[in-house]
């Protein structure tokens, strides 16, 4: 079996993307199995060195998760990753991070079959683009 | 060396039976450093699984736990609770998440004890990173907010109040009882659901620890468990619940009648009344939409569908008085006005607006023919003077409402007449004079002074009026001059101004028209220039003008009028110059204007040169605009605004000289009428609070205004009554003379106008009820009001609302009136019901013989209704058609259903009695279609269990509608950030172990809210819910988490990034420091000043980013 299984961390804020997560479990909706999830209370807490860590450490894609819009529990604690993901994409871009690896979306807790459903297309995306290499290794590699 | 236990739980074989748990202790064990014991166990959360963590702990010394199970949503509590126990900090425990992420939703094993690995693995990298950390506790503020108050809110209200706290008891409606006020009995008792709940709703009435809030709903939710504050929107019931005694005088005067939501329409209710004679509170309320738009059109703010009312049922004296409240001319203004009131009308978007103006113009001229002077009361007299400057229809509306307020008026005026422009501007067939001066007398008979001929700045001056004792000024002094277009020969005999020639001809001085006029301008003041040459023999009058037609500022009806009278139009024309002969006017030359306005929609005229056109001669009417005299206006030492008008404050009227006030056209530019007297009003109230108080008056907030698009509920109110037409003189008539041309309406016709009123605003405020009531608990004033309370604990009992039956066309709800729902039902059963408790046909009062029930309208139908069942419907209808047995013992009812469920206590034996005794016929099966029949309805579905089409004629069809959420529940979650599942039911803690706890400590739910419930559960819930709050109130402390921002003072530079990110005002600046300060008690941990803290100075308290960090290396290991 050489499929490519994607390693894929999770920031879901703990009062809505986590439950949808929970509630994706309590209904048994069947995902496929490259994402860990990492707890936080708001996505607002992320912070992008969170999001170049992981990518550092050999993931390959990220998803930060949050209320929709207007539903913060911190009152507008998501807007404020949405201000900060424009930047954090193009800094990702330059670190050779295709779009489809780092994702924001906005799931609410009663949104379970929606998570499940942002999981999945994840992990496809994901695999389609391969693993993802770090630009001092790409290089490397080219040289050898 | 720090020692970690790492426990993982098989939970049974939730987990055990896809990850392999014994694999995951053991490997784990092995190969991470830091971990002193790793097992696993069949229950974990069980005490055997507890102690084995706080054996261990004390044991083998643990620094740290990590324990992989259920979701921490569920059982996070649980084991810092055993971890304390044997004296380890708590923050110093891990939980894993290996149910719900990973044994639930993945299919092969072999993946899932590798997820359950890395997860596991994060938690033991992350947690040696924890630190021990200690909350702070707080006391809780022991008064409780319970929102609705149907049975479940009245439940958890009562026991909460016996236990000695204070309620606030919010409810949206003007009663309190819910749904099940409107209910008759309740099975499977079938006792009487009035008789169960009026003991408690009178009890919660008199309860001296329930404070009742009705009309009222949640704005927003601040703070946490303990103390809230939540922000209360109050509306106005408009009759005083201390004063009001119940008596009913109110009802029998209201002259309107609107279908009544507590009867689910199968009546009707004055606005003022109260839903049933037991309700509580017992006390009468205004059902009021909000401001009709013909009202809120209006510049001056009438009340047009309160005279409209008003005329409609024949009561004219006070239809005038209500209009006088507002306007002094109802005559004047029935006869010249723009009428923005009718171009917002909601009946225009049926057939046409109500003919409002001409209504108006009979009820003033009907006080004038009687001799009637209908005026509102005049306050005590008051010694201060004040002086109005101009007597146009902004001075005279100042000098009445300042009279009205009891202040002595005088107003001067330049002019030998009275009225300003009404006198002199606009001709006698559109505004006969003798109606213009019963107006004018009327507010001189009230005790106004005049003074006539009297110029402003030059017989009389500021200081000259301050050493009259005059306090106040009104300075309405109009646009009397006419603008000139200044083109060549404009000078030559014959070329005149439209306005001095319409001022001439008033006055009686000579005017000279000749043969041939042309008119410049397209306005009012030039079609009433042009129609008055007309009558003053001109053979030929042509208007010429800049725009097209279509956008000509005349009235349409206007410009029509001309024509009918001969009026040549010639439009999009621009004059170039005035042709003479012998230093008299022989023709105009004009040049062809391609677009009045430009891009910015600014006036910027632009011609085609080449295009040019001569018109023949001897009199030329210039009327494209007034202005102000200058020469006057600049002298005043008044701050002027661009365009050399004086400037003046939109609202306020006050200048830049304290007392003095201005408005009308010489403070807004040409304006209307109606905008006139708006401006009188305003002055007046600002000349009032100015010698009362000093100073500048505040802003009256206006009420909200109804939705401007038609509702279904008001077009059902349209009467068939056609707008009424105004009798007009025929063209050949009028063109000679300056008669009156529109005749007026009769009393029927005004009475007919009246009725066609939708009553948009629902209460009219006529004042009928107000004139009536004994105690005057009447205050129609009464404006929204916001409370603030604060509450440790919040209990949410909003209930449900019915699923709308009109979703399933082929049940003909709506079309057919014998179509009925189960809630319509109830009402039809009850004594204090429409019929008094009488089953019977809404289409023609009949006992009905045959009765068909359809279940499942909207229940267990995921393609057109909901997905859930709505779990009462079925017992709900086997009681209905017991108690129509019970009327009518010889009737049959048929049953639609789908299954019968019929789970709870006495239920199953209720519906075989249903079937046995009362010889229901139960269909199994769907309903295809409802239709007519020879006067029947006839109900076709389908016997699933006999197989085959069935046909059931029915005298009356009862649809079991199901039950879904609130159609607002949105703005409840959002105020409360409560999470709802996707049928908008809020999501308690758990489904089964905190049915009434939610996501939010000190947030409960109860009843239906949380999903459909009958009456005992929903009671049951209330019950819980009170319990909860009751032991927080117990225990009376909360601890206060201390995962909080925490600032490195030596990392910070004082940038102030995260100052302004905080949503809770938690962060702030210090300038002796020149560093951020975070105040504990406001944070609430979100960590958005963390992340985007650019020194990484800032750090969430057991979310710091070395935890993050280390759980990120673990898993990616």
């Amino acid at each position: 079996m050489n499929r490519f299984e994607p390693r894929i961390i999770a920031f879901l804020c703990n009062w809505c993307s986590y439950v949808a997560a929970d509630a994706a479990g309590v209904a048994r909706l069947t995902q496929l199995p490259n994402v860990r999830v990492i707890r936080v209370n708001c996505s607002g807490m992320v912070d992008p060195s969170y999001v170049m860590k992981a990518f550092a450490d050999g993931a390959d894609g990220v998803l930060i998760g949050g209320c929709h819009p207007g539903d913060c529990h911190y009152i507008s604690g998501n807007i404020k990753t949405l201000r900060r993901s424009f930047l954090l994409k193009s800094l990702l871009r330059e670190l050779g991070v295709e779009d489809g690896r780092f994702r924001l979306e906005w799931i609410a807790a009663s949104e379970g079959p929606r998570y499940a459903k942002v999981v999945n297309e994840m992990v496809e995306e994901i695999r389609s683009l391969g693993p993802y290499v770090p630009p001092q290794r790409r290089s490397a590699k080219g040289a050898a | 060396m720090k020692k970690v236990g790492v426990y993982i739980c098989h939970c049974g074989t939730n987990i055990g039976g896809k990850v392999d748990c014994a694999r995951v202790a053991e490997e784990l064990g092995a190969e991470m450093e830091h971990v002193a014991v790793s097992r696993h166990y069949k229950y974990m959360c069980s005490e055997p699984g507890q102690k084995m963590i706080r054996d261990d702990i004390a044991e083998l010394g643990l620094d740290y736990v990590v324990e992989a199970s259920c979701s921490p949503k569920m059982h996070e509590p649980t084991f810092r609770n055993a971890v304390s126990q044997a004296g380890m900090n708590q923050y110093n425990f891990e939980m894993v998440n290996i149910r719900e992420h990973c044994s639930w939703v993945l299919e092969d094993e072999e993946a899932a004890t590798h997820k359950a690995k890395d997860l596991v693995r994060g938690a033991i990298s992350r947690v040696v990173h924890h630190q021990p950390l200690k909350g702070s506790t707080t006391s809780v503020n022991p008064k409780v907010l319970v929102l609705g108050a149907g049975i479940a809110g009245i439940t958890a209200a009562i026991k909460i109040a016996n236990a000695g706290y204070q309620v606030y008891l919010v409810e949206r409606e003007e009663i309190i009882g819910g749904k099940m006020a409107q209910f008759d009995k309740t099975f499977p008792t079938l006792d009487c659901s009035g008789c169960i709940l009026t003991p408690k709703t009178s009890e919660v009435g008199r309860h001296p620890n329930i404070e009742i809030l009705t009309k009222s709903e949640i704005m927003e939710v601040t703070g946490f468990v303990g103390n809230f504050n939540v922000r209360v929107l109050q509306k106005p019931r408009y009759v005083s619940l201390e004063t009001c005694t119940g008596c009913g005088d109110c009802e029998e005067v209201c002259p309107i009648d609107v279908s009544s939501p507590f009867e689910l329409g199968m009546t009707t209710r004055h606005p003022i009344s109260r839903p049933f004679p037991q309700a509580i509170p017992n006390k009468y309320s205004i059902m009021r939409a909000g401001m009709p738009p013909c009202q809120a059109a209006c510049p001056a703010g009438v009340n047009v569908q309160g005279y409209m009312t008003l005329a409609g049922v024949g009561r004219f004296d006070q239809a005038l008085t209500l209009i006088r409240e507002r306007m002094p001319f109802a005559s004047v203004c029935g006869r010249i006005c723009v009428r923005p009131c009718e171009d917002a009308c909601k009946r225009g978007q049926i057939d046409a607006p109500s003919a409002i103006c001409y209504t108006k113009r009979f009820l003033g001229d009907r006080d004038r023919e009687l001799g009637l002077e209908q005026n509102p009361p005049l306050k005590e007299r008051r010694e201060e003077k004040v002086a109005v400057i101009g007597s146009g229809p902004s001075g005279l509306s100042a000098a009445y409402f300042l009279t009205l307020e009891g202040y002595q008026v005088t107003i001067f005026e330049k002019l030998p007449v009275m009225g300003g422009m009404l006198a002199v501007g606009i001709p006698d067939y559109r505004l006969p004079r003798d109606v213009l001066d019963h107006e004018i007398r009327n507010v001189l008979n009230m005790g106004v002074q005049v003074k006539t001929g009297v110029t402003f700045g030059k017989d009389i001056t500021f200081d000259s009026l301050d050493q009259d004792g005059f306090k106040a000024v009104y300075l309405a002094t109009g646009l009397h001059v006419n603008r000139r277009l200044n083109v060549e020969g404009e000078d030559l005999d014959g070329v005149g101004g439209g306005v001095e020639m319409l001022r001439n001809y008033t006055l009686g001085e000579e005017v000279k028209i000749g043969k041939t006029a042309v008119v410049i301008g397209g306005g009012n003041v030039a079609l009433d220039v042009a129609r008055s040459a007309i009558r003053l023999g001109a053979e030929t009058v042509v208007l010429a003008c800049l725009e097209s037609r279509e956008e000509m500022p005349a009235w349409e009806r206007e410009i029509e009028e001309g024509l009918e009278e001969g009026l040549i139009l010639h439009n999009s024309w621009g004059p170039t110059r005035f042709l003479g002969e012998n230093g008299k006017i022989s023709g105009v030359e004009f040049k062809r204007c391609t677009s009045v306005f430009d891009e910015s929609g600014r006036f910027n005229p632009a011609y085609d040169e080449s295009e040019c056109m001569e018109l023949k001669c001897d009199t030329v009417l210039v009327a494209i605009g007034q202005s102000s005299d200058g020469d006057i206006i600049g002298g005043l030492g008044l701050e002027l605004a661009p365009g050399g008008r004086i400037a003046a404050d939109p609202d306020t009227l006050a200048t830049s000289r304290p007392g003095v006030f201005c408005g009308g056209d010489g403070m807004l530019g040409p304006a209307t009428f109606v905008q006139a007297v708006s401006h009188g009003r305003q002055a007046a109230l600002s000349i009032h609070h100015y010698i009362e108080h000093g100073g500048l008056r505040p802003v009256e907030m206006k009420e909200r205004p109804v939705d401007k698009d038609l509702k279904e509920s008001e077009r059902v109110r349209a009467k068939p009554v056609e707008r009424g037409r105004m009798p007009m003189l025929a063209p050949e008539e009028r063109k000679h003379s300056f008669d009156a041309i529109e005749l007026g309406f009769t009393e029927e016709m005004a009475k007919a106008e009246g009725q066609r009123c939708l009553s948009c605003g629902i209460c009219c405020q006529c004042g009928e009820c107000v004139r009536k009531c004994g105690p005057q608990a009447i205050d129609l004033s009464e404006k929204e009001k916001i409370r603030d309370l604060d509450v440790g604990a919040i209990v949410v009992a909003t209930g449900v609302d019915i699923f709308d039956a009109k979703q399933y066309p082929e049940y003909g709800f709506g079309k057919y009136p014998d179509v009925i729902t189960n809630l319509q039902f109830e009402r039809l059963c009850n004594a204090s019901g429409p019929t008094s408790g009488r089953v019977v046909r809404p289409s023609n009062g009949e006992v009905p013989q045959s009765v068909v029930f359809i279940q499942c309208v909207g229940s267990r139908d995921p393609a057109k209704g909901k997905e859930y069942c709505s779990k009462v419907c079925c017992m709900v209808s086997a009681k209905q058609l017991s108690i129509f047995k019970h009327h009518n013992p010889d009737g049959q009812a048929y049953v639609f259903y789908i299954d019968n469920r019929t789970g709870g206590k006495g239920y199953e034996e209720f519906l075989r009695r249903a079937i046995e005794e009362e010889n229901a016929q139960y269909i199994r099966g769907r309903v295809a279609k409802v239709f007519e029949e020879g006067g029947r309805l006839v109900v076709r579905g389908e016997n699933s269990l006999a197989g085959g089409p069935v046909e059931v004629e029915a005298d009356l069809v009862v649809l079991a509608t199901g039950l879904t959420a609130q159609q607002d529940y949105m703005n409840v979650s959002r105020a409360l950030n409560l999470a709802t599942d996707k049928n908008g039911f809020f999501i308690e803690l758990h489904p089964k172990l905190g049915p009434v706890e939610t996501s939010l400590s000190g947030i409960y739910l109860a009843g239906a809210a949380q999903g459909p419930k009958d009456i005992p559960e929903s009671v049951a819930q209330g019950g819980a819910a009170a319990g909860e709050v009751l032991t927080l109130f117990s225990i009376g402390q909360v601890e206060i988490e201390p995962t909080t921002a925490q600032l490195n003072e030596r990392l910070c530079t004082g940038c102030k990034t995260c100052e302004g990110l905080c949503a809770y005002d938690a962060i702030s600046f210090s300038e002796q420091t020149k560093l951020a300060v975070i105040n504990a008690a406001l944070c609430q941990g979100c960590g958005t000043c963390a992340a985007a803290c650019p020194a990484a100075a800032i750090a969430v308290a057991h979310y710091t980013p070395d935890q993050i960090f280390a759980q990120i290396e673990g898993i990616l290991a």
